[in-house]
């Protein structure tokens, strides 16, 4: 009993972004009583559903003290490559899926050594990445338009899987894979020491180049593979359709918990943050506010979890 | 000028207290041991950081120093001893910083500028620093000396020096004090800080010694002979329990064998030999190679010379390559270089050793159980959950948490970096304990510490370090701690085999 | 913890190599600051041997430098922002809010224009200086900071204006076309900048903000005041910000609710380009307004070469990759960090 109380208080801060998100559905619920329908409470979990998966790498990235803000072009590359390449046959999709990850492996291998190795702030290393990434999608499919995607994604994304919406499945194993990863593996170890302590976990003999490289490849192939899932889910493909992901992210991650500095943090948390980005675009729209309105939120959420989170460090 | 101050940092009592008082016209020593209280003293006076009560006076008049600009404006220069020159800037700029001449409309006349600092350092007779140059292209010697100057250009009326000869030449250091006695005989008030005797024989007209943060004397330098001024500062300790050194068998073969290390510039050439089950202590005054000595050891900064283990000779890039060969690391600073301290207990004993508690790269939590519970117990680590935060837990426990990490990877060489520092003494005794425990198991023990006394009583031998190189080589009836603190001096120079 | 979380890597452990000047006063960690002006000179020959009327035609001229002065202006700022080794990712939103602003909200013409861009140019240095406040007072990291208020004054910007278009006062058109004594005006606007650096260079509010990206504790010993100097810092590169915006939504005629994002990657990119250490401390407004010329080059260059105008989108990302990781890499060798 005491262990689980233990357990709360030591990661109090998902505990209370659950609770916010709980709030944040009564705040809905009392608006509208179909914001508690089966089909909306669905619709909620698959939108931030994207934002999760996006979020995982992103969880990684953040816990070393870093950021990818490469996400967008990596998720608009992905869909519309996908759409492009496959040009409607789902027969494709078998080589292409492979194709993608490995382009996602690339894009974020160099950001990570860029930020590893040459010492490149990872904002302005990923920033870069992003421009790149988005010119040469569009000089490949001359505009970024791309055909319909191949029906088969379309049904695979928004189909059931035991009884469930497949894609939230796949939210669901990616949140046990990055449970297992960050609590119970070698290298969620090294990666809290690393983001805590760099000179520590250097001394403790950590490769800590090595550490701090893998975030940014998880948080590519992370966002090439959600991009896939977002074009079949929303049977079209754009340029600008990973822009939102670029705040809703790190956002995300903020409010889940973790510490922009580093070192502290659960994807457990993200899961949460990313739930709570979704329900306040929610409930802003019962209030009949638009994206302005969505923006304007995230950036205030961001300064103020993040100045929360600076006046708990302080205290300790 | 008074003072009376007292400063704790988290739990410990820097200044319990500290008191002096100085004249015009005057040179004042402080002296004692590393971590007396001296820096803070400093630091206080500086405006660097605040006092949590006490205070100060000059001429008569309370002061009130609430930062940096503050002590500028009442006269009080500060030459730091860890230098306050921006590196990106010339040495024009860093000289006249906030003082430049001709500054109109905010905008500093360049040519004024250069002009006043070339005239500066000639009239003050600094020689080998151009005005232009950038503060990141001079030596160490010449940045001290700019610092130096850079404090005498603002016509202090209190001038505090932090050891400032510490990286001088000795003709540099004749030209400082030349100028630090016609400051103080023009009416300026001199405070100086440093670790060699001879120096404060040689400039000082009072002393006041310190030591825990308190003052303990105080008194004319010629009524103050310089064995008074070591026993003052060594004081008549509260006595600590060393454990007996065990009925020594033949010292063990050899297990770590350096030869010609360095690493400059603070590393010249270093020779030396750990042999199993014994403790070999490296004193000296700070910043004589030591830390260098040791991260060279340890593959974490760059170095050349040999270095064999057990025979093989090591190829140290990275600090995994002296693990790998069993040589540990016991850092310096356990908040910044030891411990991931917003981490729990586990993770950070199980750090080190992650690969011996894990298969296919999931942690084994029994395994990894068994090995907390196991470290725990031989380090007396008091915790209520193996999950509790290392910040939660006092100073001698995380250094607890420390030296499992370190010694869970079996080392058969431990390197101990002033680890029994900011320890409270019954943790002391048990880290002693603990290093006699190991070298009954035969591993070999470089030790450094600021704590004379404790290199005196628990090395089986001494090396003292100065400018890099070995001064020194001290055992049997050889190794006391008056010895270790006049080889370190440089003072009683006789004495030194 | 002061200094963004990648300052404290391992590498601080390694020695720490110092520089040699290559002569005296010059040391290869300054070499970055005039690579820019031998870039220009490269991509302007290579334009004007493979298209030569883009840079000598009728009006080429003043097409070029309009685009380079809203550039030349964040740039300026930004300079400002990394030499206290901070960021500024927050003139995106501004910039759009004030484009939105301008093409909504601006009186027709004369003194109340005047009196209307004034109020915008307050309002962007409150944001400016709200933004130091927090990145002094909290120590919260510039770069989130910045981010945060990125997004809010973008959703603003949205608020006022939902899609591209308004119609800015003529006034203000009028106002930054035609020519003064036969030069365009946008050339005499660059020269102004130039000339306002040097002006600026040697005033103690350069020296005092290289001297906190040098070393923030060693610079408040020297008795800067660092807060003042941050908020400062951050006032001016959001006023800079403000006066781009007027200039783009003045060439343009129209108000753009998304048209500041841009800036952010490529005033980063010209000042990086420009040579100004990421790590702080050093650098050269007048190198990062030749970085902003170097980087408007690139369009011009893919045209030149008769590649589809998307290969200037990836040649602005990869340039800026490239020159970070290089610059990065000389800072670190130099024994700076």
């Amino acid at each position: 009993m005491s262990n689980a109380l233990g357990v709360l208080r030591r990661n109090s801060s998902i505990v209370l972004a659950f609770a916010v998100a709980g709030a944040l559905f009564v705040a809905g619920t009392v608006q509208a009583t179909d914001f508690a329908s089966y089909t909306h409470v669905r619709t909620v979990l698959i939108s931030a559903s994207f934002i999760g998966l996006v979020g995982f790498g992103q969880t990684l990235c953040i816990l070393t003290g870093g950021i990818d803000l490469s996400i967008p072009a990596t998720l608009a590359g992905s869909a519309v490559l996908t759409a492009f390449l496959a040009n409607g046959k789902s027969s494709e999709l078998l080589w292409i899926i492979p194709l993608i990850v490995g382009l996602g492996a690339v894009v974020g291998l160099i950001n990570g050594l860029g930020v590893a190795y040459a010492g490149v702030p990872p904002i302005i290393m990923t920033l870069g990445m992003n421009s790149a990434i988005q010119g040469l999608l569009l000089i490949y499919t001359h505009g970024g338009f791309a055909s319909a995607p191949p029906q088969g994604l379309i049904s695979f994304v928004n189909g059931n899987t035991l009884s469930l919406s497949t894609d939230l499945l796949i939210w669901i194993g990616v949140a046990a894979f990055a449970t297992i990863l960050l609590s119970a593996s070698v290298f969620g170890r090294r990666l809290y020491a690393v983001g805590t302590n760099p000179v520590a976990a250097f001394l403790a003999g950590v490769n800590v180049r090595r550490v701090l490289l893998v975030p940014y490849i998880v948080s590519a192939v992370g966002g090439a593979l959600t991009g896939v899932l977002l074009l079949g889910f929303l049977g079209q493909a754009f340029v600008n359709i990973g822009d939102e992901y670029l705040f809703s992210s790190a956002v995300a991650v903020a409010v889940g918990g973790a510490s922009i500095l580093g070192g502290r943090g659960h994807y457990i948390g993200t899961v949460a943050g990313a739930i709570i980005l979704t329900l306040i675009a929610a409930n802003l729209q019962l209030l009949s506010l638009g994206t302005s309105a969505i923006q304007i939120s995230y950036g205030l959420i961001l300064l103020t979890t993040v100045y929360i989170a600076g006046l708990r460090l302080g205290r300790r | 000028m008074l003072a009376e101050v007292k400063k704790a940092f988290g739990g410990v009592q820097a200044l319990r207290g500290a008191s002096f008082a100085c004249r015009r016209g005057e040179v004042h020593a402080l002296i004692g041991e590393n971590g007396a209280g001296k820096s803070t003293l400093v630091k206080v006076l500086a405006g660097a950081i605040r006092a949590d009560a006490g205070e100060l006076s000059l001429f008569g008049e309370p002061l009130r120093v609430r930062s940096p600009l503050d002590a500028q404006r009442v006269g009080i220069v500060t030459v730091f001893q860890e230098l306050s020159l921006i590196p990106d800037l010339s040495v024009a700029g860093n000289l006249f910083y906030g003082i430049e001449p001709r500054v109109r409309a905010g905008r500093i006349d360049r040519r004024a500028l250069r002009r006043a600092a070339g005239a500066a350092l000639e009239e003050l007779g600094v020689e080998g620093v151009g005005a232009n140059l950038n503060v990141r292209e001079l030596s160490l010697a010449h940045r001290q000396t700019l610092e130096i100057a850079k404090a005498l250009v603002r016509r202090p009326r209190v001038l505090v020096l932090d050891e400032p000869t510490s990286a001088l030449l000795p003709e540099q250091v004749e030209w400082l004090f030349a100028k630090v006695r016609a400051f103080a005989a023009d009416g300026g008030i001199a405070v100086f800080i440093s670790h060699r005797l001879e120096e404060i024989e040689n400039l000082s007209d009072r002393v006041t010694v310190f030591r825990e943060g308190v003052d303990v004397g105080s008194g004319r330098i010629d009524e103050m002979p310089e064995e008074r001024l070591v026993e003052l500062m060594l004081g008549r300790r509260v006595e600590r329990l060393y454990p007996p050194a065990p009925e020594h068998s033949a010292p063990g073969e050899v297990v770590c064998r350096v030869s010609g290390l360095s690493s400059p510039p603070r590393l010249r050439d270093v020779s030396l030999e750990i042999r199993s089950g014994e403790i070999v202590g490296i004193g000296g005054l700070q910043g004589q190679g030591q830390l260098p000595l040791f991260l060279a050891l340890f593959g974490a900064r760059r170095s050349s010379g040999e270095v064999v283990v057990k025979g093989r000779k090591l190829r140290l890039r990275r600090p995994i390559d002296a693990l790998r060969a069993g040589v540990a690391l016991i850092p310096e600073d356990r908040a910044t270089e030891g411990l991931c301290l917003s981490l729990g207990i586990r993770d950070n004993i199980s750090l080190g050793s992650l690969r011996a508690v894990s298969g296919g790269g999931i942690v084994n939590p029994r395994k990894e159980r068994a090995l907390i519970r196991r470290m725990a117990a031989r380090l007396r680590i008091t915790m209520r959950h193996p999950l509790q935060e290392a910040s939660s837990l006092s100073g001698g426990n995380q250094q607890k948490v420390l030296l499992a990490r370190v010694l869970a990877q079996e080392p058969s060489v431990l390197l101990m970096y002033d680890a029994t520092r900011g320890v409270d003494v019954g943790t002391k005794t048990e880290i002693y304990q603990l290093m006699r425990d190991q070298c009954a198991q035969g591993v070999g023990i470089l030790f450094y510490s600021t704590d004379v006394a404790e290199l005196s009583n628990i090395a089986d031998r001494v090396i003292v370090l100065h400018d890099g190189l070995v001064r020194a080589h001290l055992e049997g009836s050889e190794l006391t701690e008056h010895r270790i603190v006049a080889a370190a001096v440089g003072g009683l120079r006789e004495d030194v085999a | 913890m002061t200094g963004p979380p990648w300052a404290d890597s391992a590498i601080t452990l390694r020695t720490l190599r110092r520089t040699r000047p290559l002569f005296r006063g010059f040391t290869r960690a300054d070499l970055p600051l005039y690579l820019p002006y031998g870039y220009v000179l490269a991509l302007g020959l290579a334009i004007y041997f493979l298209q030569s009327r883009l840079i000598n035609g009728p009006g080429a001229l003043d097409a070029r430098f309009a685009l380079i002065v809203p550039l030349a202006l964040v740039a300026f700022g930004q300079t400002l922002v990394m030499f206290t080794r901070g960021i500024d990712l927050s003139i995106g939103g501004l910039i759009s809010m004030a484009s939105a602003l301008l093409a909504t909200h601006l009186n027709a013409g004369g003194g109340l224009m005047i009196l209307d861009l004034l109020a915008i140019l307050a309002l962007a240095v409150l944001v400016g200086a709200l933004n130091g406040a927090l990145i002094a007072y909290t120590r919260l990291q510039p770069f989130i900071v910045t981010l945060a208020t990125w997004s809010i004054w973008g959703g603003v910007a949205f608020a006022i204006l939902e899609v591209e278009g308004g119609a800015p006062a003529p006034g203000l058109i009028s106002a930054v076309q035609g020519n003064i004594a036969g030069v365009p005006k946008s050339v005499w606007a660059v020269l102004l900048l130039f000339a306002v650096w040097r002006w600026l260079r040697p005033t103690r509010f350069i020296t005092d903000l290289t001297a906190i990206g040098s070393d923030e504790g060693r610079a408040r010993l020297m008795g800067v005041h660092i807060v003042r100097r941050k908020i400062q810092a951050y006032a001016l590169s959001s006023a800079l910000a403000a006066l781009a915006a007027m200039w783009v939504t003045a060439q343009t005629a129209a108000g753009a609710p998304n048209g500041g994002d841009q800036f952010i990657l490529s005033s980063i990119a010209a000042v990086v380009l420009g040579g100004t250490s990421i790590f702080g401390g050093k650098g050269s407004v007048a190198s990062s307004i030749v970085g902003a010329i170097t980087f408007l080059m690139i369009p011009d260059l893919v045209f030149a070469l008769n590649l589809t105008s998307f290969w200037s989108i990836f040649f602005q990302g990869l340039i800026l990759i490239v020159a970070v990781t290089l610059n990065s890499m000389i800072q670190t060798r130099a024994g700076r960090r």
